[in-house]
């Protein structure tokens, strides 16, 4: 019995901690400079970005022990990208739901008319307060 | 026989919390709730239109509906002997101490004995959070102002 | 007649002629449960509140003892009981059903013994013939005024007693047949051991209980060796270890015992065993009633303890005063 608790033990904290960059941008080859961008930060473990022409759309996956910074790590990198890319409008968050709805996003493979409806939805779900 | 030589044979008498085995019980309970209501909000993040923040809402309801099923059939307190503090620190214990003694006074009626007895245990937490969120509030707008951390 | 500072002995022997004790289902489980009278399934069988239900235990306790005694409800002079609820409620309301004339007494889990106390000088000074005296406790009635909601999840130390559902009566007559007779009787004092935490309650009523017997056995020129058992009423398994060390006595290893340390047996549910009112009662009046009745003992001395706390005072940081009335009861073999 306690060996198989040891055992368990020895797993939970194996697993724990894999460190696979998970990275992704929809539609791909669209903005080099993006990518570039979010390379850089050192403080997330991957990100999943969508964009068309008005919208950019980042989930980022922020690293464990990072996470009490979390909306000043989102601030930070929504001010970079409103640098790079003044004319557009950009959501930056950590949120599990964003990173799950882009993903569904990529998955899909949706076309532009599709794809700004679907933006809009996410950004109004990432408005809501309560 | 004077207090002090009694007061000695109580001590030697009474049994000491085993203090290192309390806490690993705690633990063990106290995070198991909280997986469960982990995996909770990401059942409410996955299915429904719920973000991180929106999803704290419907999770917290459905872990008291789960302590009120507990509690009525008699195992949530079962679960407390074992667990201790494990249990009574996470969400359902508030449920738990809300609806215990919704139970207890059904007999005097529901408006003088549900409604007025429905907070005896767990007002205190209510009275007492606000109070400490009030604290920690000010000592971080304080902090803030200062310049020391940010929001 | 009182012999020394508040021990009675009675002349005119009144006696135990008959007991009737009911239990819950809990107590199922107990370590007497072969001789109690009636195990109800349900702590409260006809959905009334749990008061109410405390006031039936009694109804049938008492109904139980009145026809073991082969008398008739009519014919008992004075009934005389006490519970643990506020203001005696559940005793008060069985007293109406009864009909019989009534006093109420409350010594918390000591009102047994006290009952019994006031019944035998009611026989003594040949004011009645026949009297019901007893005490009763109802554990989901007890809890929530005592302490916490029952479903609540509050963890119970080590010392922490469980209060019984039992109500237990006797009928008391002059020279009952082939029944056990109470010789004397040592009114309590209340004791106050310093003692704060209302769950370990054996702790706060050691004092009592030791203060009781000591008067007792020197009231009466006795040592413990002289009875076969001294059974103290609620102490739990702690609270009795607490009383034999403060007596240090050879014979107090063996001769004194707790029926709250042996009610629930080695079941470690129940922590360091029962307590209430209804724990002595019960197991007086069954038990050690057919002991004595079988001849098994031939003196014992009971010894009722109980804790004078309210909910209110504990709050408020006082500390627990304690009683304990005792009764020796002797089997005299006569025709």
């Amino acid at each position: 019995m306690k060996k198989i608790l040891y055992i368990s033990l020895v797993l939970l904290l194996l697993t724990a901690c894999s460190n696979e960059r998970e990275e992704a941008i929809y539609p791909a080859e669209e903005a080099p400079q993006l990518e570039e961008i979010l390379n850089k930060q050192d403080t997330i473990n991957g990100y999943r970005s969508v964009l068309n022409d008005e919208d950019i759309l980042v989930a980022i996956d922020i690293k464990r022990m990072k996470r009490f910074n979390k909306e000043k790590i989102e601030k930070n990198l929504k001010k970079q990208l409103e640098e790079k890319f003044p004319d557009k409008e950009i959501l930056v968050t950590g949120d599990l739901k964003v990173r799950w709805e882009l993903e569904k996003v990529m998955d899909n493979q949706l076309n532009t008319e599709k794809l700004s409806e679907t933006i809009e939805e996410i950004k109004s779900l990432s408005k809501e307060e309560t | 026989m004077d207090q002090k030589q009694f007061d000695k044979i109580v001590d030697k008498q009474t049994p000491k919390a085993p203090l290192f085995v309390n806490m690993l019980k705690a633990f063990l309970v106290g995070g198991i709730i909280c997986t469960v209501g982990q995996l909770i909000t990401f059942f409410y993040i996955r299915f429904f239109p719920f973000t991180e923040r929106t999803a704290a809402n419907p999770t917290v309801a459905t872990m008291v509906f789960i302590a009120m099923i507990l509690t009525g059939t008699g195992l949530y307190k079962k679960i407390s002997q074992f667990g201790g503090a494990g249990s009574a620190v996470p969400v359902t214990g508030f449920g738990n101490a809300v609806i215990s003694a919704s139970i207890e006074h059904k007999s005097e009626g529901y408006v003088l004995g549900i409604g007025g007895n429905m907070f005896k245990l767990a007002g205190s937490v209510i009275v007492f959070g606000v109070l400490s969120a009030f604290f920690v509030a000010l000592i971080k707008t304080i902090l803030v102002k200062m310049g020391v951390v940010s929001w | 007649m009182v012999n020394a500072f508040g021990t009675i002995q009675f002349k005119e022997m009144p006696s135990i002629a008959s007991t009737g004790v009911v239990v819950g289902p809990v107590e199922k489980e107990s370590f007497f449960a072969d001789s109690f009278d009636e195990i109800l399934e349900l702590e409260n069988e006809k959905e009334e509140s749990y008061e109410q239900a405390n006031s039936r235990f009694i109804e049938k306790a008492c109904t139980i003892a009145v026809q073991q005694g082969r008398e008739q409800m009519e014919n008992i002079d004075v009934f005389i009981g006490g519970d643990l609820i506020n203001q005696l409620s559940p005793t008060n309301f069985a007293a109406r059903k009864l009909a019989i004339p009534f006093l109420g007494v409350f010594s918390a889990c000591a009102s047994s013994m006290e009952s019994l106390i006031l019944g035998s000088l009611l026989l003594e000074s040949g004011n009645a013939k026949s009297i019901l005296a007893g005490a009763s406790s109802h554990h989901p009635a007890t809890e929530r005024q005592f302490r916490y909601p029952i479903e609540y999840g509050a963890q119970k130390p080590g010392s922490a007693q469980w209060t019984v559902t039992a109500a237990g009566f006797a009928l008391l007559q002059k020279h009952a047949k082939n029944a056990p007779i109470i010789t004397h009787a040592t009114i309590g004092r209340v004791v106050d051991g310093g003692q704060k935490n209302p769950l370990h309650m054996g702790a706060a009523m050691a004092p009592a209980a030791r203060d009781t017997i000591e008067r007792h056995l020197k009231n009466t020129n006795s040592s413990m060796a002289d009875y076969d058992v001294i059974m103290t009423g609620d102490l739990g398994k702690i609270g009795l270890n607490i009383l034999k060390e403060m007596f240090q006595d050879e014979d107090s290893g063996v001769i004194l015992q707790d029926a709250g340390a042996q009610f629930y047996g080695e079941n470690s549910f129940f922590n360091s065993g029962a307590s209430g009112a209804g724990c002595s009662a019960a197991v007086f009046f069954s038990y050690m009633y057919d002991q004595l009745k079988n001849g098994v003992f031939s003196r014992v001395l009971l010894v009722a303890t109980g804790a004078l706390l309210s909910p209110l005072t504990f709050q408020q940081g006082e500390t627990i005063p304690c009683i304990a009335h005792a009764i020796e009861c002797r089997m005299e073999k006569r025709g």
